[in-house]
């Protein structure tokens, strides 16, 4: 078969490589995990096929985000925030414009799948999630996961062989023994990272935390999982099917990490069942984002000093900045709060850096402001205007922050790790009128 | 057909891909460039056929350079600079076990294979250019290639077309209707070089200037170039009159690949290289000489005493040393209060001159630099010679207190790369024959 032509998009000033193929009633878009390459997939004949079979029923979507395949680069020093990827995501269904579109997402794909149907469910269909990876480090509450010293010495491993047939053998056991077939997928491997951008993207992965988005996720969800597939815990692939509400979980045989490996026959129809069953649901008015809180510090006692015409200026002044940096990090102005702002952002980095460049373009001002940052489910009301608990809370994170200060929830924390962000622990708080003990992180000023 | 295996090799903190293929007695590394991908050129028929006939009568060496194809990735703002595909060749060479090789530049690959032969003659055994060019844009003394003006529409129309196939047919116009071998070159052009990457590379080459490299090119060369939209005959003819002994192959095709040509051409390029098979005497390389010198050095001896002084030039001495091999550099002698070092690229020397510098202004030591890009020759035991030597002595006498200067040649091979320049103007250096234009190098 001839595959599809190539076309790019462009994110800033970067290029985004993607195809479609088939012309289905519904799109359907393929989100691969870090191994990716538009371009070589077609020499994959498994791949190949698994591929048509979908655009069969769909009008396919395949890209290569950025750092993979053939799409522009990233500094492999500063790998971005999952937002950098879901912009990739976004540019490429307004470049094939798709308004709606259900997500087939391979492994680390699924989290970016994850944090974009919970904050574009108007924009997602439906969310397939295969082997799903959300969470690898074993903790506490994730017994299931790997140690640290597990996670690392994997990586070196990988590090050392990668684009070699074991290390591939590794990704998609069932092709170790058919010597045509592991010398192909070799070469796709290497044709979709090099050594070093795989090595520090599996390391930028250990530390990310998807869990907290599972309950927000409200667009018809299933979950696939190959029962012996060894990268990520059953267990905790199973949790990730309990999290979100009303999803479910099928389970096959084999062990290899992508859908179109083994039996990926079954899987196709199970994808074809689910999205034939997909209803188009009401408009959604539960939504994730991330809302931010700021606050003018000591502004009773700066309102009697400066008087209050000169208060009165300085206030709008405020407001205009504010406005101003909200827009610039492409957030939604929600409310002035007398003495401060409440804002969302679909991305919890740009909330951040929003709240420092906030802080900064007030300074000459003589303003100081302190700000609080939470990631939750909102519901959209009447006007303009949001409620809901996660409104609460980070109008209560931002009581804890001190003069100048940013402090965020862990929610927020774990959406962001791995980036260039980095937090001082603030310890376990009660937040006043809102159940639980909250763990608090101060954003460090960059 | 032939099916290689890749293998990795590291080059500062990257890992650089490369390929082994075929048992013939002469070792060939084929240099790329940035439109380089040992994956998929096995999956592009009409470019195998030249490699698999190319392996057929010797050991072909392929890398994908820094930023390409399989290989890691550079930053946007790090230039894959030929100085580094220089180096990248270098370890490469050194990873297949290869101690000679007949180099094969194609393009901008050929920029790198120029600066390799004249730097390792030793380990030359030929040199052969497919439409190369020593300088891609024009100037009042190279009337060949692009005006500025006309490169920049060029790179808008890149930004369109690059990696699909509307560009075939400016590249290889010949085989605008071959749907097949337009399918399987967009596809090589995108997995070798995403567009925002092939952009940025080729911004930074339009500012290279390789020409006065090319009279210390001793190794036998052959210089291939077509009547091609994008490089030109002229260019290839160029490189040919500056190469000493090279033979120039006017090629009657307006295609710009090797893909593109007859499986003839490898013929003409086996035949040239089985042929030169006789070692050159690696007396003569090309290099960077750098000289510095402590400013005031007589007061500050005296002011000091003779012992302190002692000490003081015992701990610039360990400096010089350090900083050179940080830089891969070749430190000839330290002479009195100053030193003479050697380095393959003009970068890491200029690096180096500026990390010596700062670190020796710890020490309370001032230095001057001068840094010369040319001809040396090797002598018995570790000393070099030659004008070159003579000429970075002397620029090294035009700089003040802190400065670092460097002569033209320097500035133009390190051109598009990190470095910036301020004009110094145009000197006669004591007991150098001609006019010299100098630029003092800026701090980074």
């Amino acid at each position: 078969m001839i595959p599809p032509d190539t076309q790019y998009t462009r994110v800033g000033d970067s290029f985004v490589g993607y195809q479609v193929l088939g012309d289905g009633p519904i799109d359907l878009v393929h989100v691969t995990g870090m191994t990716g390459n538009i371009d070589t997939q077609w020499d994959l004949p498994p791949f190949a096929r698994f591929l048509e079979r979908l655009a069969s029923f769909s009008r396919l979507i395949m890209f290569d985000r950025r750092g993979s395949g053939i799409s522009d680069s990233i500094a492999l020093d500063a790998l971005p925030t999952w937002e950098t990827w879901i912009e990739d995501l976004t540019a490429v269904l307004d470049a094939t414009g798709s308004e709606r579109a259900a997500f087939l997402t391979e492994q680390d794909g699924g989290l970016w799948g994850l944090l974009f149907a919970a904050t574009h469910p108007e924009r997602t269909s439906a969310l397939l999630l295969f082997n799903p990876w959300v969470r690898s480090l074993a903790s506490e509450d994730n017994p299931g996961g790997f140690t640290r010293e597990a996670i690392e010495a994997r990586m070196t491993t990988w590090g050392e062989i990668w684009g070699t047939k074991a290390a591939s053998a590794m990704g998609m056991p069932s092709y170790a023994d058919d010597p045509e077939a592991i010398r192909a997928l070799a070469k796709f491997y290497r044709s979709s990272l090099a050594p070093g951008a795989a090595f520090a993207q599996m390391r930028h992965l250990a530390d990310v935390d998807a869990r907290d988005v599972l309950p927000s996720v409200r667009v018809p969800s299933l979950v696939m999982h190959r029962k012996d597939w060894n990268l990520i815990p059953a267990p905790v692939i199973r949790s990730v099917a309990e999290g979100i509400p009303g999803a479910q979980l099928v389970e096959v045989p084999g062990n290899d990490g992508a859908p179109w490996g083994s039996g990926w026959e079954r899987i196709v129809d199970e994808i074809e069942g689910f999205l034939s069953d997909v209803r188009h649901g009401e408009e959604p008015n539960r939504i994730l984002a991330t809302i931010l809180f700021t606050d003018i510090v000591g502004s009773t006692e700066r309102a009697v000093d400066v008087g209050d015409k000169r208060w009165k200026e300085l206030l709008s002044e405020h407001d205009r900045v504010a406005r101003a940096q909200i827009e610039r990090f492409r957030g939604r102005f929600v409310s002035t709060t007398g003495d401060g702002v409440v804002a969302t952002f679909d991305g919890p980095g740009r909330a951040i850096r929003c709240a420092h460049s906030i802080g900064r373009a007030l300074r000459p001002a003589g303003i100081q402001i302190r700000a609080g940052l939470h990631t939750g489910e909102i519901e959209l009301r009447e006007g303009d205007d949001i409620g809901g608990i996660a409104v609460h809370i980070a109008a209560r994170v931002m009581a804890e922050a001190g003069p100048g200060e940013v402090v965020c929830s862990r929610t927020v924390k774990d959406l962001v790790a791995g980036s260039e962000f980095t937090f001082t622990d603030r310890g376990v708080c009660a937040l006043k009128g809102v159940p639980d003990q909250w763990q608090l992180h101060l954003v460090n000023a960059s | 057909m032939i099916q290689p295996e890749t293998k990795y090799t590291k080059v500062d903190d990257s890992w650089i891909a490369y390929q082994v293929v075929g048992d013939g007695p002469i070792d060939v590394c084929f240099v790329g460039g940035f439109t380089s991908n040992i994956e998929t050129i096995w999956d592009w028929p009409s470019f195998a056929r030249i490699f698999e006939r190319i392996a057929s009568w010797s050991r072909l060496i392929l890398f994908d350079p820094r930023g390409s194809g399989v290989s890691d990735p550079l930053p946007y703002d790090r230039e894959p600079t030929w100085e580094n595909l220089t180096q990248d060749l270098r370890s490469v060479l050194d990873a297949a076990g290869s101690r000679r090789a007949a180099i094969l530049g194609q393009v901008d690959g050929a920029l790198a294979a120029i600066l390799f032969a004249a730097t390792y003659p030793d380990r030359s055994s030929a040199l052969v250019l497919w439409n190369g060019y020593a300088r891609s844009t024009t100037a009042p003394d190279y009337p060949i290639g692009w005006a500025p003006e006309m490169q920049d529409s060029l790179f808008d129309v890149y930004d369109k077309i690059w990696g699909r196939i509307d560009m075939v047919s400016l590249v290889d116009p010949s085989r605008a209707e071959d749907a097949g071998y337009v399918r399987a070159m967009a596809r090589y052009m995108r997995t070798s070089s995403s567009p925002g990457r092939a952009l940025a590379t080729m911004r930074y080459y339009q500012f290279v200037d390789a020409r006065s490299t090319l009279p210390s090119v001793r190794v036998p060369t052959l210089v291939l170039a077509s009547h091609n939209l994008f490089i030109g005959i002229e260019a290839g003819k160029y490189i040919a009159a500056h190469i000493p002994g090279a033979r120039f192959v006017e090629v009657a095709s307006k295609d710009l690949t090797l893909a593109a040509m007859p499986i003839e051409i490898v013929d003409e390029i086996e035949e040239f290289v089985t042929g030169s098979r006789r070692t050159v005497a690696a007396d003569r390389v090309l290099a960077t000489v750098l000289f510095t010198d402590i400013v005031g050095s007589t007061e500050k001896a005296a002011n000091l005493g003779d012992r302190r002084w002692k000490e003081l030039l015992a701990s610039h001495d360990r400096t010089l040393r350090d900083e050179v091999q940080r830089q891969n550099g070749r430190l000839v002698n330290t002479i009195g209060d100053g030193m003479l070092a050697t380095f393959d690229g003009p970068g890491r020397a200029i690096r180096c001159a500026h990390a010596l510098g700062r670190a020796l202004e710890t020490l309370d030591i001032r230095i001057r630099a001068g840094l010369h890009t040319g001809e040396i020759e090797l002598r018995e035991g570790d000393d070099i010679g030659g004008i070159a030597v003579h000429i970075a002595s002397r620029v090294m006498h035009e700089a003040g207190p802190g400065e670092v200067i460097c002569s033209r040649t320097v500035k133009d091979l390190v051109a598009g790369s990190e470095f910036a320049f301020d004009d110094r103007g145009v000197c006669t250096l004591k007991g150098v024959p001609d006019q010299w234009q100098l630029y003092a190098v800026r701090q980074a």
